[in-house]
This record gives C-alpha cells, structure tokens and sequence, in this order.
C-alpha cells in the first residue's frame, strides 16, 4: 500500500504539489480561530456558588446556608465532589464535575436545584454562580485613582468612596459589555451608603427605637404610581413621588410624635455617607485604591480579550469625570505575546539551522529547501488539527515541537535519493530521461520509507504513556502529547506524499552531490576508529554499560521537580497575616509592605487584592492579600543582567524584614490555579469527618501527634481552624424574661447597634445606594462602653445591656471546610527520606490502633501521594506495554528479536547523554524533561533503524558480516549525523534562549540536545560492535552449513 | 540466550527514571515557637510602633450612667389658700420671678370676711396659676413656684452597678452638649423599680437646664494608685496568656503578665514586670502578628 502511495504520488507530482495550497490555506484559517494563551488550563470543570450573608459569622452562614446548598446539590449527574468554607458573611460551595462535562450542561443543573431551595434559606439571601471562567480568566487589571488636586463636586479630594462608585456605575458597566468578559469584579474603597447613626440617649429622650427609625424610613421612601386619569382627552399618569433623595430630606423624616410634637430624624441621630463593613480592599504602591478585574469567559482567546479590554479603557477614560484614572495594571497580552515571540524565535531560529545543516551536509540547496518546506507545511497541518481538537496554543503545547525530529523522515528520503540520483548520474554520466529519474526517485524512497516511517511510527508510540497522565499533569502535558503527535504525522503523510512528489519535480538536471570537507574528514576518521573499537569490543560495550550505569545512578542525584514554573515575568506574592487581623490593620500592613516593594528599582507597579472581593471568585479572609509586583522591562533594570529569582532573593529578604507577615511568592496565573484547584498539596492528606467541630479539633490534633512519631513524617501540621475571636453577647435569658424582652429582641438590637440594618435605598438616578441605620462608629468600637449602653424596653424603658446579657471574647472559627456535604479538618504531612507507600500503610495503621476516632467520624487518606500512586501503577503497566509495542514495531520491520533487541540498546544509551546534559546544566528532573527521554528514545531508535536495515540488506548481499557492517555503517554516516544534527540543532535556540517562557522547554532541549550527541555516538560504534557480535555465532552457523 | 540478558538489562533502566520525574518535593522550613521579635529601629519607626516605659500610676475606674433631670421637691412650692375664700387679686403671672415674701394674692377669707394677703414661701419662678380674681380658692393649689437655680440629676444605678456606686463619689455628667463634673449627693431607692438612683445637685444658675432632660454621666467610682501600669492598647494575648512586648534594643519580647485592676486607659501590672521597662504603647498588634507569622496561612 505504501508503495503504491508513493508511485502515485511520483506519477501525478504536480496534482500533489497543489494539494501544498490547500494546506496553505486551511492552515491559515484556522490559525485565526486558533485559541492562544501563555500556558494550558488546568482548571476542573467546576461552578462556585457564592452567597453573600452580610454578619453571618461562619457559624451560621454554614448552618443556615452551606448546608442547605450542599444537600441540594447532593446526586447530580456527573458530580465529582462538592467542597465548601464558611467564612464571616460568605459562603462558598464549589461543585467539581467529572472531567468533560459541559460547564454550561453542569450550571443548567445547578441553577435547577438552587431554585428549589430559595424558601429554605434565610430571606434575602440569593446564592449566585461564580463567573464561567478558569483559572485563566483573570486576564486585565487596573486600578482608579484621582490625582491629588482633583476635587469632587463638593469641591473636596476624592474619597475612597467616591472612586468605587465610578468604579461600579461608570466603568463596570462599559467594560462588560467588551466581547469575551464575563465578570467584572471590583475591590477596594467601599460601597457608598447612606448611615443614620442614633445617638443613644436622644433615643430614650424621645422614646424611639432603632425599629421606629428603621420603618420612619422606609415609610417615607417610595413612589406610587396611581394609574391615570383622562382629562379632555389626554391621558396624564398620576404618581405620588415620595423617595427620599438627600441627607437633608433624611434629617427631615419625622419619626413619631411626642405629645403632638414631631420627632424627626435629626432630633436623634446624624446622617452621613459612611462606609460599608467591607469585606476586602485594594492597595497600589502603598496606597489604597479601587481595583477592577476583568474575567474572561471560558474558551476565549485571552489574547484578543485582554487587548479589547485595554482599548475599550482607554475608551471609558474620555467619562470619568476629570483628574480620575482608571490605569491599566495587569495585562494578559503582554505575556501571551511574549511567550508567543519566545515560541516563535526558538521554532523559526530552529528551522533556520535546519536547513543550514541540510544545506552543509546535502550539499545540494533544491534538496536542502524541500526537506525544509516540511517544516511550514507540517506547521500548518498540525495548526489545523489543534483547532478541530480544542487544544490552545500555548508554551506547553508548542514547546516540545522540535523541526529538527519532524523533518528527520524527509531527511532521509531526500538524502537517499539525492545519493541515488547521484550516483546514477556518476554512472551514466549525465543527466536521467525523466522516466529513469522518476524511478530512482521511487527507488529511493521506498528503499528508506519503511524504516523511516517505523521510525516515525515509533516516536509517536512512545508519547503515548504521556496520554495516560490525568488531572492537572494530564491537561498539562496532554497538549504537548497531542501537538507532537499531529506534528509528527503531519511530517510523516508529507515525507510520503509531499517530498517524493517535490523531489520528482524539482531534482532534475545536475545533481550536486558535494561530500562536505567536514563530512569527508568524519568518514577518515570513523573507519578506522570503528574497526577499532570491532577489536576492543568487550571494552565498548562494557564501557556503554557502566555509562549507562552511571548515569542512572546519576539521574537518582539531580533533584525533580514535577513541571518547570513558566516565567510569567510578573510576581505575585501572597502576604499572608495570623487568623483574625483586621482588614485595616491588614491594609496598614499592606501599604508599609508595598513601598518597601516600590522601592526597589526593577518594580514598575505593586498592587494588592486584600480580602474578599465583591463577587467572591477567591474568597480570602481579610488577613492575607494577593500582592502582583509587576517588574519593569528588563533593559531598563539598571543591572539587566540580573536573573529574576535573583531579585526574588533580595525581594525575600527586604521583606522578611517587615514585621508581621509571611509570604508565599508565586505568580499571577500561578497562583489563581493553586486557587481554583486548591486540593491537598502536601504528600499525605488525613480528612477526619465529623459533626463537632471541638471533637473534629481534638481527633486532628491525636492523629498529628500519631503522624509526626511516624518516621519520615516533615512538615506535619493540621489545618488552622480556631483564630478568628469572636464577641458574643450572651443574654441572660431569666433577666431579660424579668424585664419582658424577648432574646430576639436583644439579637435585633445587637444586630442594628453593631452591625446596622437596611432601612431601604436612595436612588440617584441608575445609581443605587443602601441607607444603614447603626450606631455611630466611637461607640460601636468601644467593647466596655457597649456593655452600658441603654436597651429600650417595651414600655418606653430602659435598662444597660449588662443587666441582661454578658460579653465574652473567646477563639471561634474562622472558617468552616466541608468535604461532600460533611464538615472536615485535614491533617498533612510531607515525607522526606523514605518512600511513600510505606509511610502511607505505617500511618493508617498506627492510627487504627492508636487514634480513637468516635462514632460518627471517619476519615479519608489523600493528597499528593493518591496521585503519584496511580501515575506510578499507570505508569508501571503503559511504559513496558509501550516498550513492548515498539518492540513489536521493530520486530515487524526486521522479522528478528535479537536486531530489535539491539536496535532497542539505542534508548538507554540515548539516556546516558540525557542525564548528563541535565547534570552540566544543572537542571532537575521533571516532566519535561522526561518528555524529552521520550522523543530521545523515538530519535534513538530511528537513528538505530536506519543503521541496521542498511546493514543487514547489505549483508544479505554480500554474505560478509564484518565489511556489511562497516561499510552499511559508513554509507549511513551522513544521515545519521543529519537527524542527529538537525533534531539536536533544531533545540539549540530552545535551550540557549532566555525569554519569557523559555524555562518551561529549556530542560527538554537541554535532554534532546545531550542525549542526541551520546545516541549518535553510539549509534556509530556501539550499535555496529553489538551486531557484529551477536550475529558473528549465526555468521558461523552459516558458514558452516 | 546470555545476549539478550544484557541488553534486557540495559532496557530496564528506562522505567526507573520516569518514576524518579514523579516524586514530587517541596522543602518547607522548619518550624518552632518563639516568643520574641527582631525588629530594625529604623523599620520600626517606619511601621508605628511606640514604646513606653512602664510606670507608677492613678487607675480611675468609671461607669456610665444615664437619667434625668428632676425638679428638686424642696425648690418647689404649691400654694395653697390657708382659708378658704374669694380671691380678690392676683399679682403675678406665670414666669414671673418672685422674692421670698412678695405678695402673690390677695384673698378674702369665707370665714372673716377679711382680706389677707399670700406671700411668697421661697424665691422663684411661678411655672403655674390656676387662680384668677374673683374665683374661689376652694382647696385647690392656686400657684407652683419653682426654683431652678439648683436642679437635682437622678441617675439610674441598675443591681450590676449598684455596689459600686457612693455618695461622695465625682461624677461627670454630660446634658444638652454640655458637660461638668459634680458629686453624687447622695443614692437612694427608686420605689417600685429595679434600679437605685444616684441624685446629683446642680446649680442651674447659668445652664438653664430644663426638667426632663436626659443626661449621661460617668462616675468615678474608685480610684487607686498602684505600683505600675500599662497601657490597655499595648496588652495583647499570645497562647493564652496576656503580657506586653518588651523592648530590648532591637528585639521585642513577650513578657507574659498578672494583671489586676483597670480602667479605660490603664492595666495594673501585679507581677511580670520592672518599672521603667520599655514596652511596646502602639501598635502591639504587629508584633504579636510578628512572631506567630508561621502560623499564618492559606487554606482554602
């Protein structure tokens, strides 16, 4: 069948030519819908559902409204776990489905079951899905400042409040509109709100309570429409207007009447814009700040989205009212287009060298430019199937492609025919009749195809253990796999069609086949080096397993790291505080931590998330903040050369020199994954469930101790839940029966001293404005002084709170963690010095015999090590599966065992220059690098192939071992070097290049690079050595039959 | 067959390595309590906190109190006719100011059919007359004089307060914006109430205060010099146990402390501590944040 391709291809060359524009442009069009990004999505498929309870403390929002959602929730197709936390006035469950459910399909179904519950929960209170975003979406950020002599209206400096509502009524609605963004969220400066503060004794003066205020005011704001009424034929609507519009009408509500006298708003209490108890806040270079963020739905090219976002901005800027700026922060394309340019430097330097090396070696430039029109026109090809597959562009996904490995089929196709082509000319001294031309070429190529397309075969193969990677490393390297692959077939259908038909068309006339003076001096030298090493050849083999040897032992020394981090070039730096710091303590401690930031010459702009933001995508308590120090272009760093974890060293160390925070530095996209993901990420995670959370406290703190005496245990520690303090009123429940109150009385009264209580909204215009009653902000800070403040009693009396109810400060929970609809507390534990399974099985029993767990409870062994498991059992079973189907390949093409056994020593060998590379370079293991011990085994073995099927039809021609295999080996010197070098050269910029991005594929060049030169070499001497030898007893044999 | 051993061998040694690539480490520091603080003088300056020197001083403990202003009985008169009669005449109107002894009526007794006058008991201000020319006195009150040059405060002293409320004792009171300190004359049952009322003379000569007015007040209920104090805003909790940090040149320590008595601004310190150490006044919170910062973390 092959060859039948081949001979169709050579007969009808000019209808395969054409089929060159067709690829052109398909490939064009779909790289306008191609999806790029700068790394892939690792994010589940998964829904937040986020509910607001303003003064819910985590208690009640997970008894009154977690619990509830959770149960709805319970059974849904598809689901794979259900997780949630409780903080104070929010409650988050996040839905987890089953890789490849519809997120669309998954909300429908949500929505459903939320609907259902909205008469169980408490009233008022909407659960809300989170943005249909990834961990990706977050893709613009920019911050709104007023210059320092801007005046507002009033003729005053913005207020913090006063830029939040250009925030939330002038930009927010127009950058939501920008095709591609889904959600903008705010944080920073505070909602306005309208507060009428009560002054307690003017209240017992007159005789109101918070409740006579509370209803004053919402009766006297609202209009009515009245219908309407005709009037000499023209209709008039009638409407009774009656809202409320300034502080001013506030103050002139009358509350009731005392002995026909009016008692009005401003009698008992002052009317202000006050602030709201916000949740979080937003700093800039040491300032705070309204910060706005851009998400991007799901799918979209962020690329476009970000860009659109900035102009759209820009845009916006012309309405804000003069002296604001709303001043881009964070943005997407930058990365993207620099990870994008780092791609494309290293593949168009890649496929420069190439044909540099074609040219040096073929000697011949027609044949040097088809080899190397594979590399577009493959390029093109895989393009196409990226976008029919869904894969995105990406650092990942187009960083293992390699021209030099793609174009090693067509290299030698066109290096044995451009030989053949030669030759015959030499023969018949002159130029071909197109019908014998036409036949070499055939020849040619069928004479190679076979084991360059088992080649070509087999390095596909062997990405296959990559395919049964899952979770975060399979949507990791899955792309990769995936755009190898298709690269690789794409090369594979062209180097049969494509370069046949090309070499059909284009080779005519003389064919100058130059021996290069390098080329010539290597064959000088490889005769006699290889005969020698036929003489030593215990040594050789012996000396290529000790390499072997050693550079296992070696690959056991160089650290491991799971995925090279991508240099987003920005930071991000989680500042984190101890449980229960204030938010404007937080904020003070914020602003001191980013001008020390700024102060540092490479930083262009800190910024700071602290807290919760308005729609609760990353619901953080108001102690930690999510730092973005975005760094200045490299060349105008005063010393360009310096390396980022350089400065991330000094940055760590200034730092650490501010009292009071901890830090975790990351990077923006970084650390939203680790966000959204967020599952155990220590080796081992104990989940204990359970009802109480005393007990829950209790058993944890039993299995950490059982942990931490098992042997190897580091790290050990139990998720912090007590740390936030909490103030409860506790009534005193006979006293207040005593004074006829009820304890809902009380609550209510705490509730609207304290925390306020809306009393209805003030409308300007779209704009839309809570009005608060509370009490003034001195006394409600003041803990001693609230202990005495008057309780209005039924009868228009009144007592001190302390009569009827006591104060006590005591540890609560700051959070509330739930597992499928069961609260949780997580033990983990890393392991260092031993292996894990043991650690593992030590500790489940050890804490069987020894933790008393009680009825009602049990736990869950997790984390890192469930994964590491399963990867290693896959692993276990797909690698020698893999191995054992390669040799099958082999086989195949040889019919024999033993040369697909000895083909096979080119792997390990392969290997030895692998490690070594990485060890010079000083470099870790890591997936990466294991992907490029992949395409090294692939090249390997090609390199193998080729060397031994010319060898052996040599020797059937011949009959003599020794001179078929020195001169097979001698004639396949030249392609043997042209893959090594051109899958080697191809690297080179990869491994050498600096640039954003570059450090993600770095330790894969680096292992191609290494463990090509080691391959080649012995390829070239060992691979002869060890066929001579093991083929010498059966040489024998036939000599003496 | 002795071939194919050593290259099986050579093959194994692919899969050991990709198993390697999985273990995953990460190296976290290591982790143990401390109770102090290293902080740069200049960092802290940067940052706000201030230091003290614990010292000697007066606790004044205080509680607040609200109520109203009263018309003092014995500053105010009803005046009744001694015989019964016609009234003849009245002299005064309401919000006249009268002397002790001026005339307010005169009227002519039922009994002598002679004319007597009314005169004045106390000086001050007529707030009522019910009593025109020509009625009968019947044995209605006919005149309310009232004198508000002093105004008593009777503040309400609920059962958890009461122990700690004296006559004697300062008090300060705050009515209509104004405040001034005066002294609880004297604490006295309310009848029929759960509360005591603390009463409070005022000379009204300038306020002008009116009867009914509510007021706060703030009673220095005791007073104590002790041996050395803190400030409440520099005491902070850690594990459990209350102390300050106390400073030594650049490091800041925890001294846990006994504390007795306070009042709004101070702590006494009954062990723990020497006088004139320097403690941490302001911003304490920063440097207990400081030295539990590794407990701080992410857990979401």
């Amino acid at each position: 069948m092959i060859e039948s391709i081949l001979r169709l291809a050579i007969e009808r060359r000019y209808l395969f030519l054409s089929f060159i524009l067709v690829i052109f442009a398909l490939g064009i069009w779909s790289y306008q819908k191609l999806p790029i990004d700068a790394v892939p999505d690792i994010t589940n498929v998964q829904v937040q559902i986020n509910t607001t309870a303003p003064g819910y403390s985590p208690l009640e929002a997970e008894q009154r409204i977690t619990y509830p959602v959770e149960t709805a929730l319970a059974g849904l197709p598809r689901l794979s776990h259900t997780r949630s936390l409780s903080r104070y006035g929010l409650s988050q469950v996040t839905v987890v489905f089953e890789e490849g459910t519809d997120i669309y399909f998954a909300r429908n179904l949500i929505n459903e079951r939320l609907g259902a519950i909205k008469s169980v929960l408490p009233q008022g209170l909407e659960p809300e899905m989170g943005p249909i975003s990834t961990g990706l979406g977050e893709i613009f950020m920019y911050t709104i400042q007023a210059n320092p002599d801007a005046r507002m209206t009033n003729g005053k400096p913005y207020t913090a409040t006063a830029l939040r509502e250009i925030q939330d009524w002038i930009i927010k609605p127009q950058l939501a509109q920008v095709k591609g963004v889904i959600e903008v969220n705010s944080i920073g400066g505070y909602n306005k709100q309208y507060h009428v503060t009560p002054i307690p004794e003017k209240l017992l003066y007159h005789e109101v309570s918070f409740n006579d205020i509370a209803n004053a005011l919402r009766a006297n704001n609202e209009n009515r429409g009245a219908g309407y009424i005709e009037k000499n034929g023209q209709q008039l609507l009638v409407r009774a207007p009656g809202q409320l519009a300034t502080i001013e009408e506030i103050l002139d509500v009358i509350i009731k009447q005392n002995d026909g006298i009016p008692v009005k708003i401003h009698d008992i209490a002052e009317v202000a814009i006050g602030k709201e108890l916000r949740t979080g806040a937003a700093t800039r270079d040491g300032v705070e700040t309204v910060l706005g963020t851009a998400m991007m739905l799901i799918g979209a090219n962020s690329r476009t989205v970000a860009r659109d976002v900035a102009l759209k901005l820009e845009d916006i800027q012309i309405s804000l009212p003069e002296g604001v700026v709303a001043e881009p922060v964070y943005n997407r394309t930058t990365l993207v287009d620099k990870a994008i340019a780092t791609v494309t430097k290293n593949l168009v330097e890649g496929a420069l060298l190439v044909i540099v090396v074609l040219f040096l070696l073929l000697g011949n430039l027609r044949a040097a430019l088809i080899t190397a029109a594979v590399i577009p026109l493959s390029m093109l090809m895989t393009i196409t199937g990226m976008v029919k597959t869904g894969v995105s562009a990406n650092l990942m996904s187009l960083g293992a492609l390699d021209f030099g490995l793609i174009v090693d089929g067509a290299v030698i196709i066109v290096e044995n025919a451009v030989r053949r082509l030669a030759e015959s000319q030499k023969q018949n001294g002159g130029i071909q009749a197109l019908r014998e031309r036409l036949n070499i070429v055939f020849e040619a190529t069928s004479e190679v195809i076979r084991p360059s397309l088992f080649g070509v075969a087999i390095i596909t193969v062997v990405y296959i253990p990559i395919f049964t990677l899952t979770g975060v490393e399979g949507k990791m390297f899955h792309p990769m796999a995936a755009t190898v692959v298709m690269a690789l077939i794409s090369a594979m259908v062209l180097s049969l069609t494509l370069v046949p038909a090309a070499v059909a068309v284009f080779m005519n006339g003389k064919i100058s086949e130059k021996e290069s003076a390098v080329l010539s001096a290597t064959k000088r030298f490889y005769r006699p080096a290889l005969l020698l090493a036929f003489k030593f050849r215990w040594l050789v083999v012996s000396f290529a397993a000790m390499l072997v040897a050693f550079s296992l032992w070696l690959a056991t020394t160089l650290g491991s790291e799971f995925v090279p981090q991508l240099n987003e070039g920005d930071i991000a730096l989680q500042a984190l505080r101890i449980p229960g710091t204030g938010l404007e303590q937080s904020v003070e401690m914020q602003e001191i931590l980013e001008k020390r930031i700024k102060s540092f010459p490479e930083v262009d702009k800190v910024f700071s998330r602290i807290g919760t933001p308005e729609v609760a995508t990353d619901p953080m308590p108001p102690s930690i903040a999510d730092t973005f120090v975005i760094l200045k272009p490299r060349d105008l760093w005063s010393d360009p050369s310096k390396s980022k974890s350089e400065l991330l060293e000094e940055m760590e160390e200034a730092l650490e020199r501010i009292p009071g925070n901890n830090y975790e530095f990351t990077q923006p996209i970084e650390m939203r994954f680790n966000e959204l993901i967020s599952g155990v990420r220590a080796d081992l995670g104990i989940k204990i469930f359970g009802d109480d959370l005393d007990q829950l406290m209790f058993t944890a703190n039993d299995i950490l101790q059982i942990v931490n005496s098992i042997e190897g245990a580091a790290d050990a520690r139990m998720e912090q839940v007590e740390g936030l303090p909490s103030l409860s009123v506790i009534p005193k429940r006979e006293t207040l029966g005593r004074y006829g109150l009820n304890v809902v009385q009380l609550q209510d009264w705490i509730a609207t001293a304290i925390g306020g209580e809306s009393a209805g909204i003030l409308y300007e215009g779209d704009r839309r404005f809570e009005l608060i009653v509370r009490l003034p902000e001195m006394l409600r800070r003041d803990i001693e002084g609230l202990m005495s403040l008057p309780l209005p009693l039924p009868n228009g009396d009144y007592i001190p709170l302390e009569e009827v109810a006591t104060l006590n400060i005591q540890p609560s929970p700051a959070q509330i963690s739930r597992e499928n609809g069961k609260r949780r507390v997580v033990v983990t534990a890393n392991v260092r010095g031993r292996d894990l399974g043991s650690f593992v099985n030590d500790v489940k029993n050890r804490i069987q015999q020894e933790a008393k767990i009680p009825p009602g409870y049990w736990l869950d062994y997790g984390g890192t090590f469930e994964q590491l498991e399963s990867a290693s059992q896959r692993l276990a079973i797909v690698v020698p599966i893999t191995l054992l189907v390669i040799l099958g390949i082999l086989v195949m093409a040889f019919g024999s065992l033993k040369d697909a056994l000895i083909i096979f020593t080119g792997v390990p060998l392969a290997l030895t220059g692998g490690v070594l590379s990485l060890w010079l370079r000083d470099m870790p293991l890591s997936i990466t690098a294991g992907v490029g011990f992949i395409a090294l085994s692939g090249v390997a073995v090609l390199n193998g192939l080729v060397m031994l099927a010319f060898i052996r039809d040599l020797w059937h021609e011949k009959g003599d071992l020794l001179t078929s295999v020195v001169d097979g080996a001698l004639i396949r010197l030249r392609p043997v070097l042209m893959t090594a070098l051109v899958a080697s050269l191809g690297f080179i910029p990869m491994a050498l290049n600096t640039g954003t991005g570059a450090e993600v594929q770095r330790p894969l060049a680096t292992v191609v690079i290494g463990g090509i030169i080691s391959s080649t070499l012995l390829t070239l001497f060992v691979l002869p050595v060890l066929y001579h030898w093991v083929h010498r007893r059966s040489e024998q044999g036939v000599e003496a039959e | 067959m002795k071939n194919y051993l050593l290259i099986l061998s050579l093959l194994l040694g692919i899969v050991s390595p990709i198993q390697n690539i999985l273990a995953d480490e990460d190296n976290d520091g290591e982790e143990h309590e401390e109770t102090a603080s290293h902080i740069d003088d200049d960092l802290s300056e940067k940052v706000g906190i201030v230091t003290t020197f614990a010292s000697p001083g007066t606790l004044s403990q205080t509680i607040t109190v609200y109520g109203e202003l009263t018309q003092a009985p014995e500053n105010t008169h009803e005046i009744y006719a001694r015989f019964p009669g016609i009234i003849k005449s009245v002299n005064i109107s309401i919000g006249d100011t009268v002397k002790e002894g001026d005339r307010l009526a005169t009227i002519e007794s039922n009994e002598s059919l002679k004319d007597y006058p009314l005169h004045a008991p106390a000086t001050g201000l007529i707030v009522q007359r019910q009593a025109n020319p020509g009625e009968l006195t019947q044995e209605r009150q006919l005149f309310t004089i009232v004198n508000l040059d002093t105004a008593w405060l009777e503040f309400r002293v609920y059962p958890a307060q009461q122990e700690k409320v004296n006559k004697g004792q300062t008090i300060l009171v705050v009515i209509n914006d104004q405040s001034l300190e005066a002294l609880v004359t004297h604490v006295i049952p309310a009848a029929d109430k759960p509360y005591a009322l603390a009463r409070v003379k005022l000379s009204n000569t300038d306020l002008n205060l009116s009867p009914g007015q509510f007021a706060k007040g703030k009673i220095h209920t005791r007073q104590f010099d002790v041996a050395l104090t803190v400030k409440k805003e520099a005491v902070q909790e850690l594990d459990g146990r209350f102390g300050v940090f106390v400073k030594n040149n650049e490091s800041y320590e925890f001294t846990p402390l006994v504390l007795g008595k306070s009042d709004d601004n101070f702590f006494e310190v009954l062990s723990g501590l020497d006088s004139g150490t320097e403690y941490v006044s302001e911003n304490s919170y920063l440097i207990k944040a400081d030295i539990l910062k590794s407990e701080a973390e992410d857990n979401d």
